[in-house]
């Protein structure tokens, strides 16, 4: 069975910064792949390249076996951009049925589809409303449902869930995953962790428009190895860089990795119980007092600070 | 202190708005000079606004051509002898406008009015148009003159004929008559009204006396578009609501940004009238203290009529939709385009129902009449009377409703 | 299909938006209604209010006078005939009927001078009437002006042929062979009797009113004013739509540029129909517009579309954001149109650089085709505009299509 979306060397500039650098990456078919990154990652540039919006500098890819941005490849593609784009002045059902013509639709098809995606995304009661006067996660739902009219086999989303209410965004994650268990192949993109931790068979991460892991939650955490991720809060305008270069040389305590932010210092240990009293100690040592302390089981936040020594959401 | 905060706040956002000079300035300017270019008038120095009389002359004889020197001297026409291929062609001359009328002189003209039976000269002319009228007009008077003359000759040749008083001296033609009109008995001198009683025809109104003032009111109320939309994006961000949290007064924050419309739109009015005064020769200053009771008056009306789009319109579309409307219906309604006196009668009535034809009245009196405070006293009170009327519209939803 | 769609689309959008009705078909209509308010009347000619005249008859016959000049004269002006022109108010001095002016309370004042009759009789060689106007009220001062001048003249045309006579008989009885003279002026027939005069024709062919054919170039400058805007705003909104997401959605669908342009296109092409149709009816029903013959409106209006969506393309050349369209295009639009001739539609006698800068324009060209379709010529007689102003659009599409393809083909604008 061939891949749903294949990448190969595919790159994109902007002037002298580099967008995207050459990323290989294949999403099987029925697989939910999300692209975890941080803000200016490159995950959008490498969405519009996959659908057709931008031309890549470099290396290929293709949707479907179709190479990306021809008629077929986008035929097959359904398309949920990071923006509501959708036609304020126009009701609910008047842009479905717009966006389905768009995609070929026409007729009873376009009704019936209407139908049901409008049911679907719980706006059977508004159809009739513009989408103009909707609240932000209903226009996000139908922002969804429009890029569906066509059951694409291919289902991309940039960032659907950024800035909506916590109930609109739940709702899109169940609608994604059931989309994906019918068959749908799903590559999601956000810088929420837990977001793709939940939905994803894997992810990758994106950083400086490189792919730098790639792989099942699991996997991803296993990088970290096994250790705990331990954050320590300082009192008051305590130096935590300095804090963390004193930490240097104790054993078993990853101090190189440690992430400093005013009164808050975040490092990886081996055994976060043996790791503590030490810390402890040199913190006192140093005159600085800890005021609390959590140890975790690593996550993808882990992860990225592991790998490139940032947070996620810097 | 709070109050100027407010205002100056406001004046920064609208002039900030690279729009503001375009729409403030720029705009108003460039209608003002346009308009006193097209408006035809007789004043020296533009051109030749006198209407073309198409003329054809049949008749070719000494007093034919004395008629037309008559015409060309009165100041209304011009007579211009038509070709023979155009003659073929008067009802279209007419019809299209190219001619506001063509005379035709039957040929025997001149003898027939000599030998005191006058043949009629013939006409053609469209009276439904103000063009048409005036040319019926002019021509008719010269004519009439012509035939003036002809029943002087007439009589006098009657009452002497029996006399031997006479003793053989010719009764005088009607060559002879014209002759003696260039000293008549009666003449009549015209001036203009106002200060100085000015000759007529010397000065009368210039070609900005209309369009200057005109276009002041006008773009008075289309300046508002910036200053009413900062308030209904204040509206719309809630940014008003939150100021009503502040311990500021609400009467300081609605004056705060009626003080900042009033600052625009007043500084928008003396920049165009000091352009008037001195760059088209529109005299504001004839009267300066009416002028500027005038100037005050109609710039606080303006504002109160920002405040009131401000309060009421629900978004930055419908503050512009209603200043396009409020500009169109007041400045034409309210003779900023053209004096009310050539309108219909219904018109006038409409016209005075609007504050603009209160201002407008205003600004001839001072610019034409030289009027002094006194005489504007009256456009300054409608006006400001308007003005509260429409704050307290403004006020009152705003205080109700401040999102 | 799609390209149907697309268009469909736009359209309605553009039919839902309150400010683009007011501007597409609230605005021209409105102000030509303003207009015709201005200048109709019941007679179907130009109304011209009555004006009032204070009159101070200072004049003081010598003694014995037979007639008493200042008084014929104000009788003269009264007159039942003169009633719906002059309001002859009589005033004590000059002062107070000078004052009766700068009030505004009379549009003229005549002041008749004490020697009046005495000039009128041969005492004294002249005699002159002073009449004060108000600058103010032009048009009501040239009709009181034209109506005491032909009474000043009658009166003089007398005194003149008292005077001819006087000169051409001597001896005693001259005095009465003079007065026998002037009486004879003074009763002779009244105008128009004895033949002569001026005999007025209206131009043959029929011909609206005046007032009508002012409403019918009123609108047509209007709708072209507007139309332009309309024809701007369509091809902006490509703008509007690249800003909102919706033109790189629809370019991630399986839907290529020729036909989202060509989508645009149609689109804007229609709504400019639809407004030409609904401005080019509604006017016809609401102030009896007649608009020509069809064909040549419709050519007319397949020109303006041309010349509007054109314009329009190339402006958007010019603006970088959506935020820029509002102020570019009304300044541009507003100056074009205006040089154009579009706001001095009914001014007759434009001065000549005028009537020459509006060919520079497309708008002065597509009103010079509607001012003739108007004028119920042939589409023979409206080649030359018609042809003009569609080639100045096809010339705008020439240079503005290859600059929007580029520029919009792409989804993304990089």
């Amino acid at each position: 069975m061939t891949n749903a979306i294949v990448v190969a060397g595919l790159g994109k500039r902007f002037g002298d910064s580099v967008a995207v650098d050459a990323v290989d990456l294949e999403v099987r078919h029925g697989e939910l792949f999300s692209l975890l990154g941080p803000n200016g990652a490159g995950k959008t540039t490498l969405m519009n390249m996959l659908t057709g919006l931008l031309r890549p500098d470099g290396g290929r890819a293709t949707i479907a076996g179709h190479a990306a941005g021809s008629a077929a490849a986008r035929a097959v593609l359904g398309v949920v951009p990071q923006d509501v784009a959708l036609y304020p002045d126009l009701s609910a059902r008047e842009n479905l049925a717009f966006w389905g013509r768009m995609y070929g639709l026409s007729g009873d098809g376009l009704r019936r589809r209407c139908d049901e995606l409008l049911a679907v995304v719980g706006l059977e009661g508004r159809q009739k409303d513009r989408v103009g006067t909707f609240s932000g996660g209903m226009k996000r739902r139908l922002n969804i449902a429009a890029a569906l009219l066509h059951s694409p086999d291919v289902l991309m989303l940039d960032e659907p869930t950024v800035g909506i209410d916590p109930q609109s965004r739940r709702a899109i994650l169940d609608y994604v995953r059931e989309l994906n268990r019918a068959g749908t192949t799903v590559l999601y993109t956000t810088h929420y962790m837990e977001e793709a931790q939940e939905l994803s068979h894997r992810i990758g991460i994106l950083d400086h428009g490189r792919l730098i892991a790639l792989g099942s939650h699991e996997e991803l955490v296993r990088i970290v190895g096994e250790s705990d991720v331990i954050d320590l809060r300082l009192a008051g305008d305590a130096d935590a860089a300095t804090l963390a270069d004193a930490f240097g040389d104790l054993p078993g305590i990853h101090a190189d990795g440690a992430l400093a932010a005013a009164g808050q210092l975040r490092l990886l240990a081996d055994d976060g119980a043996t790791a503590l009293p030490l810390l402890f100690a040199r913190a006192a040592a140093r005159g600085v007092p800890v005021r609390a302390v959590t140890i975790t089981q690593p996550d993808l936040e882990s992860v990225f600070l592991q790998l490139t020594g940032r947070a996620l959401r810097d | 202190m709070k109050l100027l905060a407010i205002a100056g706040k406001d004046l920064r956002q609208v002039l900030r708005d690279r729009r503001a000079f375009i729409f403030l300035l720029l705009m108003p300017l460039a209608f003002t000079l346009f308009f006193g270019l097209a408006i035809p008038t007789t004043g020296a120095g533009s051109h030749d606004a006198r209407l073309q009389l198409g003329l054809l002359d049949a008749d070719g004889s000494a007093l034919s051509t004395q008629l037309r020197r008559a015409l060309a001297d009165s100041g209304g026409v011009r007579p211009e002898p038509l070709d023979a291929v155009q003659a073929g062609y008067v009802d279209d001359l007419v019809r299209r406008g190219d001619y506001a009328g063509v005379l035709r002189i039957p040929a025997g003209w001149g003898a027939a009015l000599a030998g005191g039976a006058p043949e009629p000269v013939t006409l053609v002319v469209d009276r439904s148009t103000p063009a048409g009228l005036a040319t019926a007009q002019a021509v008719d008077a010269a004519v009439e003159r012509f035939l003036g003359a002809q029943r002087v000759a007439n009589a006098v040749a009657g009452a002497t004929s029996n006399s031997a008083a006479a003793g053989g001296r010719p009764a005088p033609d009607v060559a002879a008559v014209l002759d003696a009109w260039r000293a008549p008995p009666l003449t009549l001198a015209t001036h203009l009204a106002g200060a100085g009683e000015t000759p007529a025809g010397a000065a009368a109104e210039g070609p900005y006396d209309q369009a200057s003032p005109g276009m002041i009111v006008q773009f008075a109320i289309y300046g508002l578009i910036l200053s009413a939309m900062v308030l209904v994006i204040e509206r719309k961000q809630r940014a008003l609501a939150r100021l009503a949290t502040t311990p500021t007064p609400r009467a300081v924050i609605l004056a705060g940004h009626a003080l900042a419309m009033l600052a625009v739109v007043l500084a928008q009015v003396l920049v165009l009238e000091a352009f008037g005064q001195w760059a088209l020769g529109v005299n504001y200053l004839a009267s300066p203290v009416a002028t500027a009771a005038l100037t005050l008056a109609l710039c606080v009306w303006a504002s109160s009529l920002g405040m009131l789009l401000g309060a009421f319109a629900r978004s930055e579309e419908q503050v512009v939709a209603w200043s396009l409307v409020a500009m169109f219906v007041l400045s034409g309604l309210g003779g900023a385009w053209f004096p009310l006196e050539v309108t219909s009668a219904t018109f006038r009535r409409f016209a005075h129902a609007m504050p603009t034809a209160w201002a407008m009245d205003g600004f001839r009196n001072v610019l034409l009449r030289g009027a002094g405070l006194a005489q504007t006293l009256q456009p300054v009170l409608v006006l400001l009377a308007f003005a509260a009327a429409f704050l307290v519209l403004a006020v009152g939803r705003l205080a109700r409703r401040p999102d | 299909m799609k390209l149907l769609a697309l268009a469909w689309k736009d359209l309605r959008r553009q039919f839902r938006s309150g400010l683009l009705l007011v501007m597409m078909l609230g605005a021209p209509l409105l102000l030509t209604g303003l207009l015709d308010l201005a200048f109709s009347s019941p007679a179907g000619t130009p109304e011209i209010a009555t004006v009032t005249l204070a009159v101070a008859d200072l004049d003081t016959p010598p003694a014995g006078a037979p007639v008493a000049a200042g008084r014929t004269l104000v009788a003269a002006l009264s007159t039942q005939a003169l009633a719906p022109l002059l309001k002859v108010v009589p005033v004590d001095g000059a002062d107070a009927a000078r004052a009766m002016v700068a009030r505004g309370g009379a549009g003229a004042a005549l002041v008749i001078p004490a020697d009046f009759t005495a000039a009128m009789l041969g005492e004294v060689p002249s005699a002159s009437a002073a009449l004060t106007t108000d600058p103010a009220r032009p048009l009501g001062a040239g009709v009181a002006q034209d109506i005491v001048r032909r009474a000043l003249d009658s009166l003089s045309e007398s005194a003149l042929a008292a005077r001819l006579t006087l000169q051409r008989v001597d001896g005693p009885a001259a005095g009465s062979l003079a007065t026998q003279a002037a009486m004879r002026v003074a009763l002779s027939a009244p105008r128009g009797a004895t033949g002569g005069g001026v005999v007025v024709e209206g131009p043959k062919g029929s011909s609206p009113s005046f007032v009508a054919r002012m409403a019918a170039q009123v609108m047509g400058a209007m709708m072209i004013f507007f139309v332009f805007f309309t024809g701007a705003y369509g091809a902006s909104s490509l703008l509007r739509e690249q800003e909102e997401g919706t033109l790189p959605r629809l370019y991630t669908t399986p839907t290529g540029p020729a036909t989202v342009l060509g989508g645009k296109f149609l689109g804007t092409a229609v709504t400019l129909a639809v407004q030409i149709a609904v401005l080019v009816s509604a006017s016809a029903l609401i102030f009896g517009i007649r608009w020509g013959h069809p064909l040549p409106a419709l050519l007319a209006s397949a020109a303006l579309i041309v010349a509007a969506s054109g314009f329009g393309v190339l402006l958007l050349a010019f603006v970088r954001t959506s935020r820029q369209t509002g102020p570019m295009f009304g300044v541009v639009l507003t100056v074009t149109g205006m040089v154009g001739g579009l706001m001095t539609s009914t001014f007759t006698n434009l001065p000549a650089g005028l009537a020459l800068a509006s060919r520079f324009t497309p708008q002065g060209w597509a009103m010079a085709a509607w001012r003739l379709c108007l004028d119920g010529r042939g589409v023979s007689a409206m080649a030359v505009p018609l042809a003009v102003t569609a080639a100045i659009g096809v010339a705008c599409l020439a240079v503005g299509v290859p600059l929007m393809r580029r520029r919009f083909a792409q989804g993304v604008p990089s």
